[in-house]
Protein backbone atom coordinates (compact mmCIF):
# COMPACT_ATOMS: atom_id res chain seq x y z
CA UNK A 1 0.00 0.00 0.00
CA UNK A 2 2.72 2.59 0.81
CA UNK A 3 4.10 2.11 -2.73
CA UNK A 4 0.82 3.24 -4.26
CA UNK A 5 0.07 6.79 -5.31
CA UNK A 6 -2.45 8.59 -3.08
CA UNK A 7 -5.00 8.75 -5.92
CA UNK A 8 -4.79 4.93 -6.27
CA UNK A 9 -5.23 4.49 -2.51
CA UNK A 10 -8.21 6.86 -2.64
CA UNK A 11 -9.77 4.90 -5.50
CA UNK A 12 -9.43 1.68 -3.50
CA UNK A 13 -10.79 3.33 -0.35
CA UNK A 14 -13.85 4.65 -2.19
CA UNK A 15 -14.58 1.08 -3.37
CA UNK A 16 -14.72 0.00 0.27
CA UNK A 17 -11.17 -1.30 0.69
CA UNK A 18 -10.63 -1.22 4.43
CA UNK A 19 -6.83 -1.38 4.22
CA UNK A 20 -6.75 1.62 1.89
CA UNK A 21 -8.91 3.73 4.19
CA UNK A 22 -6.84 2.54 7.16
CA UNK A 23 -3.73 3.75 5.37
CA UNK A 24 -5.28 7.20 4.79
CA UNK A 25 -6.37 7.26 8.43
CA UNK A 26 -2.81 6.55 9.61
CA UNK A 27 -1.49 9.28 7.36
CA UNK A 28 -3.86 12.03 8.48
CA UNK A 29 -5.16 11.26 11.97
CA UNK A 30 -2.43 13.19 13.78
CA UNK A 31 -2.78 16.27 11.57
CA UNK A 32 -6.57 16.37 11.92
CA UNK A 33 -6.31 15.83 15.68
CA UNK A 34 -3.84 18.73 15.97
CA UNK A 35 -6.09 21.02 13.99
CA UNK A 36 -9.17 20.14 16.05
CA UNK A 37 -7.26 20.26 19.34
CA UNK A 38 -6.07 23.81 18.75
CA UNK A 39 -9.53 24.89 17.55
CA UNK A 40 -11.38 23.44 20.56
CA UNK A 41 -8.73 23.76 23.28
CA UNK A 42 -9.47 20.45 24.97
CA UNK A 43 -8.50 16.84 24.45
CA UNK A 44 -11.91 15.21 24.94
CA UNK A 45 -13.69 17.25 22.31
CA UNK A 46 -10.68 16.99 20.00
CA UNK A 47 -10.89 13.19 20.18
CA UNK A 48 -14.64 13.18 19.70
CA UNK A 49 -14.55 15.52 16.70
CA UNK A 50 -11.54 13.75 15.14
CA UNK A 51 -13.46 10.47 15.31
CA UNK A 52 -16.47 12.12 13.65
CA UNK A 53 -14.25 13.57 10.90
CA UNK A 54 -13.04 10.10 9.94
CA UNK A 55 -16.50 8.53 10.18
CA UNK A 56 -17.86 11.24 7.90
CA UNK A 57 -14.93 10.81 5.51
CA UNK A 58 -15.50 7.04 5.51
CA UNK A 59 -19.16 7.38 4.62
CA UNK A 60 -18.66 10.08 1.98
CA UNK A 61 -15.33 9.08 0.44
CA UNK A 62 -17.13 8.05 -2.76
CA UNK A 63 -18.16 11.72 -3.12
CA UNK A 64 -14.56 12.91 -3.06
CA UNK A 65 -13.27 13.79 -6.53
CA UNK A 66 -9.77 15.12 -7.00
CA UNK A 67 -10.39 18.42 -8.80
CA UNK A 68 -7.14 20.04 -7.81
CA UNK A 69 -8.11 19.96 -4.14
CA UNK A 70 -5.98 17.44 -2.22
CA UNK A 71 -7.57 14.84 0.03
CA UNK A 72 -6.03 16.55 3.06
CA UNK A 73 -7.89 19.77 2.16
CA UNK A 74 -11.14 17.79 1.94
CA UNK A 75 -10.52 16.32 5.42
CA UNK A 76 -9.67 19.74 6.88
CA UNK A 77 -12.92 21.12 5.48
CA UNK A 78 -14.89 18.35 7.17
CA UNK A 79 -13.01 19.11 10.40
CA UNK A 80 -13.65 22.84 9.98
CA UNK A 81 -17.42 22.26 9.57
CA UNK A 82 -17.61 19.97 12.58
CA UNK A 83 -15.63 22.41 14.73
CA UNK A 84 -17.97 25.21 13.61
CA UNK A 85 -20.98 23.09 14.68
CA UNK A 86 -19.24 22.36 17.98
CA UNK A 87 -18.72 26.09 18.64
CA UNK A 88 -22.35 26.80 17.75
CA UNK A 89 -23.69 24.05 20.05
CA UNK A 90 -21.29 25.05 22.78
CA UNK A 91 -22.47 28.65 22.75
CA UNK A 92 -25.98 27.35 23.49
CA UNK A 93 -24.78 25.15 26.32
CA UNK A 94 -22.64 25.81 29.39
CA UNK A 95 -19.29 27.55 29.10
CA UNK A 96 -16.19 25.41 29.48
CA UNK A 97 -12.83 27.11 30.07
CA UNK A 98 -11.06 27.53 26.75
CA UNK A 99 -7.58 27.13 28.07
CA UNK A 100 -7.85 23.85 29.89
CA UNK A 101 -4.35 22.69 30.74
CA UNK A 102 -3.89 19.86 28.26
CA UNK A 103 -2.92 16.40 29.44
CA UNK A 104 -1.26 15.74 26.16
CA UNK A 105 2.18 14.99 24.80
CA UNK A 106 3.94 17.35 22.44
CA UNK A 107 5.74 16.26 19.35
CA UNK A 108 9.38 17.31 19.61
CA UNK A 109 10.20 20.04 22.09
CA UNK A 110 7.34 20.94 24.39
CA UNK A 111 6.62 24.61 25.06
CA UNK A 112 8.37 25.99 28.12
CA UNK A 113 6.60 24.75 31.26
CA UNK A 114 7.64 27.44 33.75
CA UNK A 115 4.78 29.29 35.46
CA UNK A 116 5.47 32.42 33.40
CA UNK A 117 5.43 30.47 30.16
CA UNK A 118 2.28 28.51 30.99
CA UNK A 119 0.51 31.77 31.78
CA UNK A 120 1.85 33.40 28.62
CA UNK A 121 0.87 30.38 26.54
CA UNK A 122 -2.64 30.35 27.97
CA UNK A 123 -3.05 34.07 27.32
CA UNK A 124 -1.88 33.69 23.75
CA UNK A 125 -4.11 30.64 23.16
CA UNK A 126 -7.02 32.59 24.60
CA UNK A 127 -6.31 35.45 22.20
CA UNK A 128 -6.00 33.06 19.26
CA UNK A 129 -9.30 31.42 20.14
CA UNK A 130 -10.97 34.82 20.17
CA UNK A 131 -9.90 35.39 16.56
CA UNK A 132 -12.29 34.66 13.69
CA UNK A 133 -12.36 30.99 12.58
CA UNK A 134 -10.51 31.83 9.34
CA UNK A 135 -7.68 33.49 11.25
CA UNK A 136 -7.47 30.61 13.72
CA UNK A 137 -7.30 28.13 10.84
CA UNK A 138 -4.54 30.13 9.24
CA UNK A 139 -2.36 30.23 12.36
CA UNK A 140 -2.86 26.54 13.09
CA UNK A 141 -2.04 25.48 9.54
CA UNK A 142 0.98 27.77 9.41
CA UNK A 143 2.53 27.13 12.81
CA UNK A 144 1.41 23.59 13.63
CA UNK A 145 1.34 22.09 10.15
CA UNK A 146 4.04 24.36 8.70
CA UNK A 147 2.09 24.70 5.46
CA UNK A 148 2.88 27.20 2.74
CA UNK A 149 0.44 29.99 1.84
CA UNK A 150 -0.48 28.10 -1.35
CA UNK A 151 -1.36 24.91 0.59
CA UNK A 152 -3.35 26.92 3.14
CA UNK A 153 -5.14 28.63 0.25
CA UNK A 154 -6.25 25.24 -1.12
CA UNK A 155 -7.74 24.30 2.23
CA UNK A 156 -9.37 27.66 2.89
CA UNK A 157 -10.52 28.20 -0.68
CA UNK A 158 -8.53 31.45 -1.05
CA UNK A 159 -5.73 32.62 -3.30
CA UNK A 160 -2.12 32.59 -2.09
CA UNK A 161 -2.11 36.40 -2.03
CA UNK A 162 -5.31 36.51 0.02
CA UNK A 163 -3.79 34.11 2.56
CA UNK A 164 -0.64 36.25 2.80
CA UNK A 165 -2.70 39.37 3.35
CA UNK A 166 -4.91 37.65 5.95
CA UNK A 167 -1.78 36.43 7.75
CA UNK A 168 -0.39 39.94 8.08
CA UNK A 169 -3.72 41.33 9.25
CA UNK A 170 -3.92 38.52 11.82
CA UNK A 171 -0.43 39.21 13.17
CA UNK A 172 -1.17 42.95 13.43
CA UNK A 173 -4.43 42.26 15.21
CA UNK A 174 -2.73 39.89 17.66
CA UNK A 175 0.05 42.38 18.18
CA UNK A 176 -2.48 45.05 19.11
CA UNK A 177 -4.27 42.69 21.49
CA UNK A 178 -1.07 41.66 23.21
CA UNK A 179 0.13 45.24 23.50
CA UNK A 180 3.13 45.75 25.73
CA UNK A 181 3.09 42.18 27.02
CA UNK A 182 5.19 41.14 24.06
CA UNK A 183 8.73 41.41 25.26
CA UNK A 184 11.95 39.94 24.11
CA UNK A 185 13.60 37.52 26.51
CA UNK B 1 16.90 56.95 9.03
CA UNK B 2 13.60 58.82 8.82
CA UNK B 3 10.96 58.49 11.54
CA UNK B 4 8.66 56.69 9.09
CA UNK B 5 11.36 54.08 8.33
CA UNK B 6 12.01 53.66 12.05
CA UNK B 7 8.30 53.07 12.65
CA UNK B 8 8.15 50.45 9.87
CA UNK B 9 11.25 48.71 11.20
CA UNK B 10 9.89 48.68 14.76
CA UNK B 11 6.62 47.22 13.51
CA UNK B 12 8.50 44.52 11.55
CA UNK B 13 10.59 43.72 14.63
CA UNK B 14 7.45 43.34 16.72
CA UNK B 15 5.81 41.06 14.15
CA UNK B 16 9.00 39.00 13.88
CA UNK B 17 9.02 38.67 17.66
CA UNK B 18 5.36 37.64 17.64
CA UNK B 19 6.08 35.01 14.96
CA UNK B 20 8.91 33.64 17.10
CA UNK B 21 6.55 33.48 20.10
CA UNK B 22 3.87 31.70 18.09
CA UNK B 23 6.44 29.29 16.74
CA UNK B 24 7.61 28.49 20.25
CA UNK B 25 4.16 28.16 21.77
CA UNK B 26 2.14 26.44 19.07
CA UNK B 27 3.69 22.98 19.04
CA UNK B 28 2.25 19.88 17.39
CA UNK B 29 0.64 17.50 19.86
CA UNK B 30 0.42 13.72 19.78
CA UNK B 31 -3.00 12.11 20.22
CA UNK B 32 -3.24 9.35 22.82
CA UNK B 33 -2.19 6.00 21.26
CA UNK B 34 -5.25 4.32 22.89
CA UNK B 35 -7.52 6.78 21.09
CA UNK B 36 -5.76 6.33 17.72
CA UNK B 37 -5.84 2.52 18.01
CA UNK B 38 -9.45 2.25 19.15
CA UNK B 39 -10.63 4.63 16.41
CA UNK B 40 -8.69 2.63 13.81
CA UNK B 41 -10.41 -0.56 15.00
CA UNK B 42 -13.86 1.08 14.98
CA UNK B 43 -13.32 2.42 11.48
CA UNK B 44 -12.07 -0.90 10.14
CA UNK B 45 -15.05 -2.75 11.64
CA UNK B 46 -17.42 -0.23 10.04
CA UNK B 47 -15.69 -0.39 6.67
CA UNK B 48 -16.86 -3.12 4.35
CA UNK B 49 -14.10 -4.97 2.58
CA UNK B 50 -14.04 -4.52 -1.21
CA UNK B 51 -15.40 -8.01 -1.94
CA UNK B 52 -18.48 -7.35 0.24
CA UNK B 53 -19.54 -4.33 -1.82
CA UNK B 54 -18.86 -6.25 -5.04
CA UNK B 55 -20.88 -9.17 -3.65
CA UNK B 56 -23.70 -6.78 -2.73
CA UNK B 57 -23.79 -5.45 -6.30
CA UNK B 58 -23.93 -8.96 -7.82
CA UNK B 59 -26.53 -10.00 -5.27
CA UNK B 60 -28.68 -6.98 -6.13
CA UNK B 61 -28.53 -7.73 -9.88
CA UNK B 62 -29.39 -11.41 -9.30
CA UNK B 63 -32.36 -10.52 -7.10
CA UNK B 64 -33.55 -8.00 -9.69
CA UNK B 65 -33.31 -10.53 -12.56
CA UNK B 66 -35.04 -13.22 -10.46
CA UNK B 67 -37.81 -10.75 -9.56
CA UNK B 68 -38.41 -9.77 -13.20
CA UNK B 69 -38.45 -13.44 -14.33
CA UNK B 70 -40.88 -14.41 -11.55
CA UNK B 71 -43.13 -11.50 -12.55
CA UNK B 72 -43.13 -12.58 -16.20
CA UNK B 73 -43.96 -16.19 -15.24
CA UNK B 74 -46.84 -15.11 -12.97
CA UNK B 75 -48.27 -12.78 -15.64
CA UNK B 76 -47.99 -15.53 -18.32
CA UNK B 77 -49.73 -18.07 -16.07
CA UNK B 78 -52.53 -15.64 -15.25
CA UNK B 79 -52.96 -14.81 -18.94
CA UNK B 80 -53.10 -18.48 -19.89
CA UNK B 81 -55.61 -19.18 -17.12
CA UNK B 82 -57.77 -16.30 -18.31
CA UNK B 83 -57.62 -17.45 -21.94
CA UNK B 84 -58.45 -21.05 -20.94
CA UNK B 85 -61.42 -19.87 -18.88
CA UNK B 86 -62.69 -17.76 -21.77
CA UNK B 87 -62.27 -20.62 -24.28
CA UNK B 88 -63.96 -23.17 -22.01
CA UNK B 89 -66.75 -20.66 -21.30
CA UNK B 90 -67.36 -20.17 -25.03
CA UNK B 91 -67.29 -23.96 -25.65
CA UNK B 92 -69.84 -24.61 -22.90
CA UNK B 93 -72.11 -21.81 -24.23
CA UNK B 94 -71.78 -23.26 -27.77
CA UNK B 95 -72.74 -26.76 -26.62
CA UNK B 96 -75.90 -25.55 -25.05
Amino acid sequence: MPDLDESEILAKASQGDRDAFGFLYERYVERIFNYVYYRTGNVHDAEDITARVFYRALHHIHNYHDRGVPFSAWLYRIAHNLVANWHRDRSRKQEIPLTEVPTIKYKGDAPEQSVVHIEERENLLQLIQELTPDRQNLLILKFIEHMSNAEIGQIMGRSEGAVKSLYHRTLHSLREEIGDELTEE
Amino acid sequence: MSSKEQLVNTSKDHLGLLETKLNGLLKPVIPRPEFVNSLRQRIQITTQPAWVSRFNNIQFILILVAGVLSGVIVVTMLARLLVNNLVSGKKSTGLM
